[in-house]
């Protein structure tokens, strides 16, 4: 019964907040005295860390995952005459699909297929009633530079037998994958913003000579499932599997490696978790596999790191982040000394970097691995859950596409997202809002539990 | 003769007569003996004790499920709201259980003097309020309203904000609280638009000209549903039309993902729409001079 299954959900989530509560006060009763000790990281280290973060390179077991689907899919495409001529490619709203794609196609061929185009948007189009022309202006530039030497009128003014016959006298090198990385850059959530998505299901279904690579968030698949019933036009769907806590480890040994990074020392170490479930998984996975573990205490800090983030890189990396501390070699007696400068893990927003003196050089001492801790969300009320259901719906937007999404004027929302950004959970990048991913966990239950259309991925 | 023997009858009766009853009263005065227990100070003690816990922990369970019922995330809310009417019922048996037991010996016969006396002196001077709690007490089965919900009954609307042993409240849209006692709905019908869900359907309403471009009207208001932040997208939405003399009227039905959204979702629905109809120069209806054509003097 569906009553039955939320009470089980809710209390599943209750169950892990009240784990995490328990580390936070277990953390703070632990004695520390017999070590020097620790602070948080120092802004030269910090800012260090989120470049290396950002400069990461999406994950190779997503990359491979997409390009084996990708084959298999156009494998099929090139055999069967009825098989769907796309493949969407699900994945979480704070991670960078966008990039993973690119990144999947780089070195990535098919013997079936002599071009790849992708669209050439970073973002979303400043004016959403200018969206849908820009998009099919976009794409009938792809398809021009494509069929040249066939070309004498757009493909939209064909009947369909006449596009069939088109079809027919073009070569198969001239098949062609037409990717386009973010789907969510081609609708906006207002009257005129859903133009872009009727164009492009027309046409997928109109022109069945290319084959279409979408890249797409949960949150806005379910959503344009549900007003535009766009799975029946985009039949096969890929949704990227959860990272496990090896794949995470190697992720991000390279920066690991380049700060060296340290785990607890052993009589620290805090003591395996209380669920049943991980302490066995743990133990048999450890018992199993140890070569790929420097310490048991290490296997279980990315298992936690893993189950926190729910398998996402990009809440995984900021967990991670502030999962680390700083220790000196000396002692300092005195730790709220005014020099020690507290630092904030987050992106600082562009344009409000400040000149730090004391930032510039070497960093020394240790950098220690503590317990995984995601934060608690602020306070929020019905207009906060609003404003972060639509940044998640849209990936990342501007304030005016925000205020537009909500129906509201910018000047009535600039105020709730200055607290949001504030309280750290919503982050300024490059003068596009998005929500920070080291909050989307809780964020996700928290607005679920409210009643919105999350995204279905778990 | 006979004379000296009515009178000596009357001597007799009038004689007879106050020792009988003073035998009836002392038997009666004897069945109360048995059937009150003995009234100490400490019973009275108890008792206004008793109460006080009762009042009390009545107070408290009020504070503690609407609390409760405001932290925990939306979709348990009416849930916790809708115990509150039972764990009150429940104190008050126990209270009143325990009173009775205080002050009375209830063997049958005790018993079946009490209920009878009382039951015929209380009937006549509390009809309307027994008749109030017994709809109240057969509404925690049949279920025509519960905390939560948004009812109209009589001429009231609202949501339903506490449901008491004799009556409800609804709180009006314009935050006016109307007490309702539960023997309404022996009488009057109850139409309740969420019936324990979140969720309640908002119909909106849209007036046009005749010669309205009726595709266009339609598409409008669909995405106007679609893209509002308060819609929830799980529950159908829909347009539907009728024709007036004086124009052509849209239903757009659709549902918030909150109840108590209804009237700013519904503000944020017409105003959306009203920017979209102006950009397209949708026309309204010319109801005055539909009149004026259709007057005896035109």
């Amino acid at each position: 019964m569906p009553f039955l299954l939320n009470i089980k959900k809710w209390f599943r989530r209750a169950k892990a907040s009240a784990e995490v509560q328990a580390t936070e006060i277990e953390n703070r009763l632990r004695d520390t005295s017999d070590r020097p000790p620790e602070q948080e990281l120092p802004k030269a280290l910090m800012r260090k860390l989120n470049q290396a973060i950002h400069d990461l390179p999406s994950h190779p077991a997503h990359q491979a995952v997409i390009q084996d689907a990708l084959e298999a899919a156009i494998s099929h495409w090139h055999q069967v005459a009825e098989a769907p001529n796309s493949l969407v490619v699900l994945g979480s709203s704070v991670e960078p699909l966008a990039q993973l794609i690119h990144e999947s196609l780089e070195d990535w061929q098919h013997p079936n297929l002599k071009q790849i185009q992708l669209l050439q948007w970073s973002t979303r189009p400043p004016d959403p009633a200018d969206l849908s022309d820009r998009l099919k202006s976009e794409i009938e530039h792809l398809f021009q530079s494509k069929r040249q030497p066939f070309e004498e009128q757009p493909s939209e003014d064909l009947s369909p037998e006449e596009l069939a016959a088109l079809e027919a006298e073009i070569p198969e090198e001239l098949q062609a994958l037409i990717v386009i990385p973010a789907l969510d850059w081609c609708f906006l959530r207002c009257i005129n913003g859903l133009e872009g998505i009727e164009y492009l299901q027309n046409l997928v279904l109109r022109d069945r000579s290319q084959f279409w690579l979408i890249g797409c968030n949960h949150w806005a698949w379910r959503y344009l499932d549900h007003v535009c019933q766009i799975s029946a036009y985009f039949e096969q769907t890929l949704s990227l599997p959860a990272l496990n806590s090896l794949e995470l480890k190697q992720w991000l040994s390279p920066v690991e490696t380049d700060l060296d990074v340290q785990s607890q020392q052993s009589e620290d170490e805090p003591s395996p978790e209380k669920s049943p479930d991980a302490a066995s998984n743990t133990d048999q996975d450890w018992a199993e596999h140890p070569e790929d573990w420097a310490s048991q205490s290490e296997k279980q800090y990315f298992d936690t790191l893993a189950r926190y983030s729910l398998g996402i890189g990009s809440v995984a990396a900021e967990a991670w982040v502030r999962s680390l501390s700083h220790q000196t070699p000396e002692v300092q007696s005195d730790q709220a000394d005014d020099e020690a400068e507290h630092v904030s893990p987050q992106v600082e927003p562009s344009g409000k970097k400040k000149a730090d003196p004391d930032a510039v050089g070497e960093v020394t001492g240790q950098v220690f691995r503590q317990r995984v801790l995601l934060p608690s969300l602020p306070s929020l009320n019905s207009e906060d859950r609003y404003i972060l259901f639509s940044l998640l719906l849209h990936g990342e937007m501007s304030l005016a596409h925000l205020a537009l999404s909500l129906g509201e004027d910018e000047s009535t929302i600039r105020l709730k997202v200055q607290v949001l950004k504030r309280a750290d959970v919503i982050e300024l990048h490059q003068g596009r809002l998005k929500v920070n991913p080291v909050f989307y966990p809780k964020l996700r239950a928290d607005l679920d539990g409210n009643n919105f259309l999350v995204g279905a991925e778990y | 003769m006979l004379e000296a023997s009515w009178l000596d009858w009357k001597h007799k009766f009038w004689l007879f007569l106050p020792s009988q009853l003073l035998q009836i009263a002392e038997e009666a005065q004897q069945e109360t003996r048995e059937l009150l227990t003995e009234i100490t100070l400490w019973k009275v003690v108890r008792a206004i004790v008793a109460l006080a816990i009762a009042y009390g922990a009545i107070s408290a369970s009020d504070l503690l499920v609407n609390w409760l019922s405001e932290w925990v995330p939306r979709q348990f809310r009416l849930i916790i709201k809708q115990s509150l009417p039972l764990a009150r019922a429940f104190i008050l048996l126990c209270a009143i259980s325990f009173l009775l037991n205080l002050f009375l010996n209830l063997s049958d016969a005790n018993l079946l003097a009490v209920t009878g006396t009382v039951a015929v002196a209380l009937g006549f001077a509390f009809k309307d309020y027994v008749s109030s709690v017994i709809a109240g007490f057969i509404a925690l089965f049949e279920v025509p309203y519960q905390v939560g919900d948004r009812i109209a009954i009589a001429d009231h609307y609202g949501e339903v904000v506490s449901y008491g042993l004799r009556s409800i409240r609804l709180r009006t849209p314009s935050d006016n609280i109307v007490t309702i006692p539960h023997n309404k709905i022996w009488t009057d019908a109850v139409s309740n638009a969420n019936k324990g869900a979140l969720e309640a359907q908002i119909v909106t309403d849209f007036f046009f000209a005749h010669n309205v471009d009726i595709e266009r009207v339609m598409r409008i208001l669909y995405r106007v549903a679609q893209t509002s932040k308060y819609t929830q997208l799980k529950h159908p939405i829909v347009v539907i039309m009728e024709e007036k003399p004086w124009g052509t009227q849209f239903r757009l039905k659709a549902y918030p993902m909150d109840a108590r959204d209804e009237f700013i979702y519904k503000t944020d629905l017409i105003r959306r729409a009203k920017q979209a109809f102006r950009k397209w120069e949708v026309e309204y209806p010319d109801v005055f001079g539909t009149w004026e054509n259709s007057s005896p003097s035109g």
